[in-house]
């Protein structure tokens, strides 16, 4: 745990101040008492620095003062002129953004997406929120409990397959503080396609918080695109619980932020259940992304599998942190875990700490982590075809990622993600 | 065109991989449309000249001269070389996952194209000769979507350099074992491949252990490396003498 002198903070937190602000922002009673307990723990928090563990890599400094200093910031984003928002889509696909704290949409939202604002069923928003009230809490999720004032909810039915992409746009053009809470349930024998795209303009802090239940035979394919200004930040926390032969399939981008920070826990509690992490995670000039990824194999015959793969330029920083962890009754448990890194400069770094715990014997679990530079021979091959070096370095860069994108089944998304490739390594 | 008679003319070469001397002396020249082979036993330099004449970057040249259509080329980059019309078979292609070889392919016929002041293909013109090309060595189209190279047999390796080859027309190729890892039917495709090339006026230096490549196509001179230099050359019946014998006689000697 952490050591109780690091209570030092460098931040003068005006305590009251931001306990006010946040119960300003709801009305009702539940969120309001819920409110006023996580203030209580929130005091008592410690705040991380580099003696942890966890953040050894991380610079927590300025991400803590930049995320308090704009938490009781009251400010309005210019988004709402924007014509992304007052335009109506032309396909099927749902989209739904997230600024100044809200949840907005066009279109009448299907009845399996619900907001906070807008449920008119409060019991059942109650239980899902409070879900993860037995997690260890961090200041940055109490933070996000303090200042929430909408959450989306996507519910599905039992046996429904949705066909809809549900795009979850989280924006912003001025500095702030956004703290978007998704609360996902996939009911027995259902699936569904979500995508969340961070895209900000100005050095915002997203502290974002995700919880995901998915009950037995479900499906969700989960994408996500980190597209945020060199002087933000992002923090995000996914809870994701994994029923009996359900599976969760993630493909992401992280394009870095001055800190981005993603930690990812997963529990495969019932047997049968599979994770799939697909991540390209790709700074440049002096960005900095950590990955702290947690995969605990609780029931049997469960399968894991991780391929984060980093593209460091400049002077950029990566961490790689993943631990699989195999109960002493999960039987026949199988598990690869990959880090690979492309290191394009002298300069660029990478931490990487692949670990696995294991106390099952029954067992397939594989992990590696490889960093270096382009391939000379790859190189030379290219090259020897009549391909000029600058050419033939950013064919190889694009290949590393493009190898990984491909692995993307749904043709919508493998195009979005083809486009930001394109976009991004030309 | 140039109307210089020699293809390649390489003299007095003398290479060194990590200071280590591996060509030491060496003298060849090849004319427009010929074929040489070049054969000897394991560490005689022969992959080290083929890596050294498209420009590796590891092959340190300590003396001597490679001229190719009448020029010194040993200042020129490996992608000027390729574009001059120089292309190498490798002994082990490697393999580009997540790069297909069809967009590989055309990306490099246009660099080559560009470097030498043509248009780029069309789309149109490029797939048909894609196909056509698949075709004369007996590659399945579902290979061409498929990332350079991966998961493919040794063989398969094998065929797609000679397809980029007949894909890229180069004026000299340097294939570098191309035949070791091919069964009799691959050979014989292999040999098709060539041999219509060769009706083209190419010039290919042909780096092979063993004859079998050669009663497929036969070569106009037969080179024997041994310790970085050329210590025999003869025409193909040396090829045979070399399968009876071995190579102990000559080196001996």
């Amino acid at each position: 745990m952490v050591d109780s002198n690091i209570m030092k903070a460098p931040i003068n937190l005006d305590n009251s101040h931001l306990k006010d602000y946040s119960l300003s922002l709801v009305e009702t009673d539940w969120l309001n008492n819920l409110k006023k307990e996580t203030f209580a723990r929130f005091k008592t928090q410690n705040i991380p620095s580099k003696k942890d563990e966890e953040w050894r890599y991380t610079n927590t400094e300025p991400l803590i003062q930049k995320c308090f200093e704009l938490a009781t910031k009251k400010s309005i984003s210019n988004l709402k002129n924007n014509k992304s928002f007052t335009q109506k889509n032309n396909n099927d696909n749902i989209f739904i953004y997230y600024a100044d704290g809200k949840f907005c949409f066009m279109d009448k939202l299907p009845p399996y997406i619900k907001t906070l604002r807008n449920s008119d069923d409060q019991v059942n928003v109650e239980t899902l929120l409070k879900l993860d009230d037995k997690k260890i809490h961090s200041p940055f999720t109490d933070l996000n409990t303090l200042l929430l004032s909408d959450a989306l909810i996507i519910e599905t039915l039992k046996n429904q397959k949705i066909d809809a992409i549900i795009h979850i746009i989280i924006c912003s053009d001025i500095e702030q503080n956004i703290s978007p809470r998704l609360l996902i349930k996939l009911r027995e024998n259902s699936s569904i396609r979500i995508f969340e795209h961070c895209l900000t303009s100005n050095s915002c802090v997203i502290n974002s918080l995700t919880e995901i239940n998915c009950e037995k035979n479900s499906q969700l394919d989960y994408f996500k695109i980190i597209d945020e200004q060199e002087d933000g930040y992002h923090l995000n926390l996914s809870n994701i619980r994994l029923a009996k032969s359900s599976a969760f399939n993630l493909f992401s981008w992280d394009s870095g932020a001055k800190i981005s920070r993603n930690n990812i826990n997963v529990d495969l509690i019932e047997e049968n259940a599979s994770v799939n992490l697909n991540n390209l995670f790709s700074p440049n000039e002096k960005l900095h992304i950590d990955n702290q990824l947690k995969i605990k194999h609780i029931g049997e015959k469960c399968e894991s599998s991780l391929d984060y793969r980093g593209i460091l330029k400049d002077q950029s920083t990566g961490v790689f942190g993943g631990t699989v962890y195999v109960d002493q009754g999960a039987a026949n448990t199988q598990s690869n875990m990959a880090n690979r890194n492309l290191l394009l400069s002298d300069h660029a770094r990478i931490n990487t700490k692949p670990v696995l715990e294991i106390y099952n014997e029954d067992v397939q679990c594989t992990h590696s982590a490889t960093s270096g530079h382009l391939d000379e021979e790859k190189l030379f091959y290219i090259q020897s075809r009549g391909i000029g070096e600058p050419d033939a370095m950013n064919i190889l860069i694009q290949s590393f990622a493009s190898e990984l994108v491909e692995k993307i089944k749904n043709s919508h998304m493998k195009r979005i993600f083809q486009e930001y490739l394109f976009q991004k390594m030309q | 065109m140039s109307k210089e008679k020699n293809l390649l003319s390489i003299n007095n070469l003398k290479v060194s991989i990590a200071e280590k001397v591996i060509i030491n002396g060496l003298n060849l020249t090849l004319n427009h449309g010929e074929v040489h082979a070049i054969m000897g036993p394991n560490g005689s330099g022969k992959s080290t000249l083929a890596k050294t004449l498209a420009g590796h970057p590891e092959c340190c040249i300590q003396e001597g001269s490679i001229k190719y259509l009448g020029k010194e080329i040993t200042d020129l980059n490996v992608e000027e070389r390729a574009s001059e019309g120089i292309f190498l078979g490798f002994q082990y292609p490697v393999e580009i996952p997540g790069l297909s070889n069809s967009v590989f392919l055309k990306t490099a016929l246009n660099s080559q194209r560009k470097s030498q002041g043509d248009d780029a293909i069309t789309a149109v013109d490029f797939l048909k000769e894609l196909k056509d090309n698949a075709e004369i060595i007996g590659m399945d189209q579902s290979f061409l979507n498929r990332g350079v190279n991966e998961g493919f047999s040794g063989g398969e390796k094998k065929r797609n350099e000679i397809l980029q080859m007949l894909m890229l027309k180069p004026k000299l190729s340097i294939l570098d074992e191309t035949d070791s890892g091919l069964d009799i039917d691959a050979m014989k495709t292999v040999a098709n491949g060539l041999n219509s090339m060769r009706k083209k006026d190419s010039s290919f230096l042909l780096i092979t252990h063993y004859d079998r490549l050669l009663s497929y196509i036969k070569p106009d001179f037969v080179h024997v490396l041994s310790k970085g230099q050329i210590i025999k050359s003869g025409d193909s019946t040396l090829a045979n003498q070399l399968e009876e014998k071995g190579y102990e006689w000559l080196i001996q000697t």
